[in-house]
């Protein structure tokens, strides 16, 4: 990697990692355009990469959150292991599209995700009620 | 799962977003294991991912107090008008 692709990586995952760690969504979405578009990496490669750095990621954003009593175990962990198999069902499929069909499904997916973002309801009208609570 | 979380489980928005963050470590586990070992050749850019990873692990907490301060709306938005903007410019040849 080049001095100025260090730099670029590093303000992606910077980005990538605060919106992770605000919204609860991986940085996959900031991540994977990033790297197909501003370092030249394949798709498939930036997929499999953005993955791996949302390991670390989602565990400092978890930890962030555990210390503020946020987490429950419980439910979570079957969600978890059912997501884990889905992973690996659509992580082979993913392998197997070939690399521009993987980035126009990619793509479809953001403008999906996005719309959804921008045109939910906030769920926050519910958070001022149990901020004050405890 | 943030939406799951909050309409099947009861949970708060702030509840489910640190809850999807610990589910998201086993299935970013097995997603990274497909990629790296399911076809010819690893799919996975270790010295890329070390790079990246450095910069997420400053953001994420800088992002989850952020949360506990900024509107979520507007959060979402940005992060929806981002996604946008990433899709048209990867769908442009």
């Amino acid at each position: 990697m080049t001095g100025p692709e260090v730099v670029i990586a590093l303000l992606t995952g910077l980005v990538a990692g605060a919106i992770s760690g605000a919204l609860g969504v991986g940085g996959g979405a900031i991540m994977v355009p990033a790297m197909v578009l501003l370092l030249g990496a394949g798709q498939e490669t930036a997929q499999g990469t953005s993955l791996l750095v949302i390991l670390p990621t989602a565990l400092a954003g978890a930890y962030s959150h555990f210390r503020r009593g946020s987490l429950d175990f419980n439910p979570t962990w079957i969600i978890g292991l059912v997501g884990a198999a889905a992973a690996a069902g659509g992580a082979f499929i993913a392998l197997h599209l070939g690399s521009s069909t993987l980035r126009i499904v990619f793509a479809v997916f953001l403008v999906v995700m996005g719309l959804r973002e921008i045109l939910r309801r906030s769920a926050a009208v519910e958070e001022p009620a149990s901020s004050t609570r405890s | 799962m943030v939406p799951g979380m909050t309409a099947l489980l009861a949970m708060s928005q702030r509840r489910a977003v640190a809850n999807s963050l610990l589910a998201i470590v086993p299935i970013s586990i097995v997603g990274v294991a497909v990629y790296y070992l399911g076809s010819g050749h690893p799919q996975v850019d270790l010295r890329l991912a070390a790079v990246l990873a450095v910069g997420a692990v400053i953001g994420a907490p800088l992002g989850a107090a952020v949360a506990y301060r900024v509107p979520e709306r507007a959060l979402r938005v940005t992060l929806g008008a981002l996604a946008i903007l990433a899709a048209v410019r990867l769908l442009l040849p």
